[in-house]
């Protein structure tokens, strides 16, 4: 009898979970390279004998490709095909596809939250006063001259990528530089679907209703079992 | 129980912060010179705390906590705008990053794209709001066909004269640092911190030259503001949604106990 309680708590749980994700991924659809978290219930070996229990609530995220939005804006990187730029604040080393950036006085490429662009060759990729120009291959050229080229990394699976706010880092994953396609003018949206989202959350809510008459059931024959033995 | 009211509410708040910015740029759609800003959003995470509740296994962090969204940052987009014909001898147009240097009310400098050049009652010429040009030019009492250069030489006919005479010369400046321009009031832009300037002279690479008998118009595009607009409307709404979706999940809890 206890089962039915544990495992209506558990959906109660994991539908909360499912709403909080769609939410998530709702208030971030216009957060430039944002990839969504899509939410899943994973099984697990390890506690067996217990009703749901073996149950939890995860999520993955969807790293397919956000649209194209031209900004012509210079400092505006966008990147078609896989790959994330690099970015640093001189400690930690993060990964992300957030291509609107910020030219700060000393001539770094800052992200909103402050982390400089690095380069290929390592260390933070600094321009000169004046225009400059990204190629396809991520070279910067200002005045005809090369001055650097604009870092872009993988991984063999990003499974191993944690979220930190608008950034990935790697821990114990090798990044490796790849072909990319880069854009100047234009950032990457978010991937987010709407309607995606909505379904989510429509599901996440009957499920949750579905808890609660599993709870009411359970009442119910509560009830009429201590009934039953009252009256024998 | 409760994470769906917070986090659409991040939601709801950057959308409500990015449609004032918006709002802002179509109001100054005919303001000459002005420069339209844009919000820019970022993710926020919560970290990944020890787990706890019916899906946590001891041991083993929990799933990452999610935030929502925050407006990380306003920015202001200085590209240029259209340099439309006037034909008033004093408006004054820069084609190019640079501005013109004001002396502010207290002696401070503030940075002007441009506008209507007028001659004050000590015969300076001023700028936006009766501000005077740093360069100090005064334009000699009876002096007629004012004349500004691409490169900034102001020249004037002074009374009882027949040939045009060098005044002065409007200079340009920029900002080292082009996100620590901070708007005052009247379309202008102060900078905090020594050395935050650079003077160049009109012509130079990237300074920009100066047009007379133009006006530069704002660089806010309708098309793009209006679709910005409806985009956030959706996303307003979509947020609003979920915080809804968070009280039905309430009330099931709340209806757990007939």
């Amino acid at each position: 009898m206890v089962g039915l309680l544990e495992t209506a708590s558990i959906m109660l749980s994991h539908a909360q979970r499912r709403v909080e994700t769609a939410a998530h991924n709702i208030a971030n659809m216009s957060t430039p390279g944002y990839k969504r978290q899509v939410s899943f219930s994973e099984a697990l070996a390890n506690i067996p004998d217990q009703y749901g229990q073996d149950i939890r609530q995860s999520s993955f995220v969807d790293a397919s490709q956000g649209k194209q939005v031209n900004s012509g804006n210079p400092s505006d990187i966008y990147i078609s095909g896989p790959g994330y730029f690099v970015v640093s604040d001189g400690e930690k080393t993060l990964f992300t596809r957030q291509g609107q950036f910020e030219r700060a006085a000393d001539g770094r490429l800052r992200t909103g939250t402050g982390q400089a662009l690095q380069a290929l060759d390592g260390g933070d990729l600094v321009l000169k006063p004046g225009a400059f120009e990204v190629a396809a291959d991520g070279t910067v050229t200002q005045a005809a001259v090369p001055v650097g080229r604009i870092a872009i990394m993988d991984f063999p699976s990003t499974a191993r990528l944690a979220e930190t706010g608008g950034a990935m880092s790697a821990e114990g994953a090798e990044p490796a530089p790849v072909e990319a396609q880069l854009r100047q003018g234009a950032f990457e949206s978010s991937n987010v679907s709407t309607g995606e989202e909505m379904v989510t959350m429509m599901e996440a809510l009957r499920r949750a209703e579905g808890a609660q008459r599993l709870v009411n059931v359970y009442d119910e024959l509560m009830g009429r079992a201590l009934t039953a033995f009252g009256q024998s | 129980m409760n994470g769906p009211f917070y986090i659409g509410a991040t939601g709801l708040e950057a959308q409500q912060r990015a449609l004032e910015v918006v709002a802002n740029n179509i109001a100054n759609i005919n303001t000459p010179g002005f420069k339209r800003s844009e919000v820019r959003f970022s993710e926020l995470v919560g970290g990944q705390p020890g787990g706890s509740g019916a899906d946590s296994i001891p041991g083993q962090p929990g799933p990452a906590t999610f935030g929502g969204v925050s407006s990380a940052a306003v920015q202001r987009n200085l590209a240029q705008g259209d340099i439309k014909q006037s034909g008033n001898a004093l408006d004054l147009a820069i084609d190019g990053e640079g501005f013109v240097e004001l002396v502010g009310p207290a002696g401070q400098s503030v940075l002007w794209r441009g506008g209507t050049l007028a001659v004050n009652r000590d015969g300076l010429l001023t700028g936006a709001a009766g501000l005077a040009l740093k360069d100090a030019i005064t334009v000699p009492n009876g002096a007629s066909a004012l004349a500004i250069g691409r490169d900034g030489v102001v020249t004037a006919t002074v009374a009882g004269e027949t040939k045009p005479a060098e005044i002065g010369r409007i200079a340009l400046v920029r900002p080292r640092d082009v996100s620590s321009l901070v708007p005052v009031e009247g379309g202008l832009f102060r900078v905090d911190g020594e050395d935050a300037l650079v003077s160049a002279e009109a012509g130079e690479e990237g300074a920009g030259t100066f047009v007379q008998g133009a006006l530069e118009q704002s660089n806010v595009q309708l098309t793009d503001e209006m679709v910005a607009l409806m985009m956030m409307q959706r996303a307003y709404a979509a947020n609003a949604q979920l915080v809804q979706a968070g009280d039905q999940l309430m009330a099931i809890a709340n209806g757990l106990k007939r």
